[in-house]
């Protein structure tokens, strides 16, 4: 698992691949906590393109990131998810937490 | 031998394994206190030759030991055994015991205690070590030897001692700490069973497989007889898994129960433990789960599936499965205040119908090949066997063959089966706690107001019938009470307030729109009133048992024509509409409407023979 982090203009994009389970927990909250702190950011988006498996405990640090954000007066959005994530977003209806695309 | 004396060194300070050593001392080992107060520590110096004892003495004594001594090897055991020294000098060839068979027998002594046993040795080297490693020596110095090696030794070994010693005292510490830890589990687990699963009802029906990766599992089962004859089962499936996870279970359950018993609807009850565990979890904990609810009538079944794998209806002729019901709501704890009125799904039930649901940990479960056992094989797996849940468990086990359990894993399938719900009375009566034994002066009223707006969301039979719970212990009556306010308060709202024509009812479609249309005008609804109140009037011996209820409901509605009430007690004939008034008169001593049909009293006698 790894979270790279790419800042274009007001977007923050989280890139995740591998693996997205408890075992990323730290890499991501290292990740978002960076962003936090930055005030032209005012978007991020978690590109889950290259992850191929998540568990709830991901959904739950997802929930985090948005908790936070929101706290931040940031927006959290979704992208890309694999056919696999996809359904595990669905199961959980994240759809009507985040924006997804 | 002279050697001994030519150089004088002064001690080499130890500052930092002195501290050890005497700390490990004070808390660890039980040693005799009186000769190694305040040294080094205790040397036993075992020799024949009373020239070599008295020479190595002096030396160690010297080096700041105390020194004891023996002169031959059964001796040194013997005194090993009274003072249990820090530090022994072995000669080897003594009469009665020599000094490998006293090694021997001091380091078995020792166990887990670390003695250092220096061989003093005029064999030559090789020879001397081996067989001095051997016997459990730790090291050996050929003599004649000179001080300053023997010094250096000594220190080279207190070193070893003072790690074995703070290894001890730190294995010692882990073990404690661990059976502490096992002592609090057991606690834990205890509580959790009591609080969790003690409650549940209906086991005959319910076949469950909870399989959990540490002792706590964060899927938990539960299920409640509703005082309507209902049965609610509740599958949750936490956040990860282990203590943590089940953290969330113990209110989660506690709201389960309790709402269920006192007679609250399942969106109520679902609304409830989400606004519990959205308080209580931390923002990434939150439970997944699923509701189904058998109706008292065994024809209906309704689902909420908040975040679970879908739950399967199947058929139980054929096996195969007739429904699917796929999640629709967010896992529960994540957003305040979410309504559930809208996202059941209903279905009709033929007896010996099977519900299946199952967590995550099924449909995730990984075989060798880290694939996943996914939906699809579980539908395979559910019609490949006479007995769906069987066949489910065999196919998951051949999958998983050789690989450990990551999630917890739960399957539950319930068989609705004619006498599912016999026993509800029986067993809602065993959930209830003792009754209070109300002495002298006994009779009281409850009422409670229900103005405007509040009509929307607040339901008083629940409130009433805990209060009745509480007050009177009543439990036996409870679901007739249950059923007496229901119908009386219903008839309040939906006919006195929200003045709704029940004539409506009397087609299916009919009764559809019904309900929309009172789900549309509660909504607008701003003014309005319900007053609601209950009596307990005591006979007057004052048993017991024999006492009447008087609950009395009045409601701003314009009222209705009673008058061909009075005499004639309705029957079928009216069909769908008149349904309610008919269980009313069936159920209460007496029934009476009063002024212009806006308020209404009845009577229900509390006797302790039900069967009269």
């Amino acid at each position: 698992m790894n979270a790279n982090v790419l800042i274009n203009g007001t977007v923050a994009t989280m890139e995740m691949s591998g693996h997205f389970d408890f075992s990323a927990h730290r890499d991501f909250k290292d990740a978002y906590m960076a962003l936090m702190q930055n005030h032209l950011v005012l978007v991020i988006d978690v590109n889950l393109s290259a992850v191929d498996y998540m568990d709830s405990s991901a959904l739950g640090m997802l929930l985090m990131l948005r908790d936070r954000a929101q706290a931040a007066n940031k927006e959290v959005t979704l992208s890309k998810p694999s056919k696999v994530v996809s359904h595990i977003l669905d199961i959980a209806n994240f759809s009507k937490l985040f924006n997804i695309s | 031998m002279n050697d001994l004396h030519k150089e004088n060194n002064p001690i080499i300070p130890l500052a930092n394994s002195m501290h050890l050593a005497n700390f490990d001392r004070a808390s660890v080992t039980d040693q005799p206190a009186t000769l190694n107060e305040a040294s080094r520590g205790l040397a036993l110096v075992v020799d024949d030759s009373v020239t070599n004892r008295i020479v190595l003495e002096a030396l160690l004594d010297q080096e700041g030991y105390k020194v004891i001594s023996a002169e031959d090897g059964a001796q040194a055991v013997q005194m090993y055994v009274e003072h249990q020294p820090d530090i022994v000098f072995m000669d080897v060839m003594m009469p009665k015991m020599d000094g490998y068979e006293a090694t021997q027998r001091i380091k078995e002594l020792a166990d887990m205690r670390f003695v250092p046993i220096i061989f003093l040795t005029a064999l030559t080297a090789d020879e001397a070590l081996t067989k001095c490693i051997e016997a459990g020596g730790d090291d050996f110095l050929s003599k004649p030897y000179k001080q300053s090696v023997l010094r250096i030794k000594m220190i080279a070994l207190e070193r070893i001692r003072n790690l074995t010693r703070t290894a001890a005292m730190q294995h010692h510490k882990i073990t404690e700490q661990h059976m502490s830890m096992l002592r609090e589990q057991e606690v834990a687990e205890h509580i959790y069973n009591a609080a969790v699963t003690s409650d549940n009802v209906g086991l005959n029906y319910i076949r469950s497989l909870l399989r959990s990766v540490s002792t706590f599992s964060g899927d938990m089962l539960l299920s409640a007889y509703h005082p309507a004859g209902r049965l609610h089962i509740l599958l949750g499936d936490f956040t990860g898994h282990g203590l943590t996870s089940s953290i969330g279970a113990l209110p989660a359950a506690d709201v389960f129960h309790t709402m269920t018993v006192k007679g609250y609807s399942a969106p109520e009850i679902l609304a409830a433990i989400n606004q519990k565990l959205h308080r209580l979890l931390p923002a990434d904990m939150f439970m997944a789960g699923c509701l189904v609810v058998v109706e008292e009538d065994m024809k209906t079944v309704a689902i909420w599936n908040a975040a679970m794998p879908d739950v399967l209806l199947i058929d139980g002729k054929t096996r195969e499965v007739k429904a699917r019901v796929t999640s629709v709501n967010l896992p529960l704890g994540i957003v305040a205040d979410t309504d559930y009125h809208q996202t059941v799904m209903r279905f009709d039930l033929t007896p010996g119908d099977r519900i299946l649901m199952c967590s995550d940990g099924v449909t995730e479960a990984r075989n060798a090949a880290q694939e996943c056992f996914g939906e699809q094989r579980l539908m395979q797996s559910v019609s490949a066997g006479s007995d769906s849940f069987a066949s489910v468990i065999a196919v998951l086990d051949a999958f998983c063959t050789g690989v450990n359990l990551s999630d917890d894993l739960s399957l539950v399938e319930i068989s609705c089966q004619q006498g599912m719900l016999e026993n509800v009375y029986l067993e809602t009566a065993n959930q209830r706690a003792q009754p209070m034994v109300m002495q002298d002066k006994r009779g009281w009223s409850w009422a409670l107001d229900l103005k405007g707006s509040s009509l929307r969301y607040l339901n008083p039979v629940p409130l009433a019938i805990s209060q009745l719970l509480e007050i009177e212990g009543i439990s036996a009556h409870q679901q007739t009470l249950f059923v007496i306010l229901t119908e009386l308060y219903s008839n309040a709202l939906e006919h006195g307030v929200l003045k709704m024509d029940s004539r409506l009812k009397s087609s299916a479609d009919g009764f559809s729109q019904y309900y929309a249309e009172r789900e549309a005008k509660l909504k607008k609804l701003e003014d309005g009133f319900i007053h609601f109140e209950i009596e307990l009037v005591p006979l007057e011996n004052g048993q017991v048992g024999n006492d009447k209820l008087v609950v009395r409901i009045k409601d701003s509605g314009v009222g209705f024509d009673f008058t061909h009430w009075i005499d004639a007690p309705p029957n079928n004939a009216l069909g769908l509409s008149g349904r309610g008034i008919m269980l009313l008169h069936s159920l209460c001593q007496s029934v009476r409407y009063i002024g212009k049909g806006n308020q209404v009293e009845i009577i229900y006698a509390l006797k302790d023979d039900l069967s009269d």
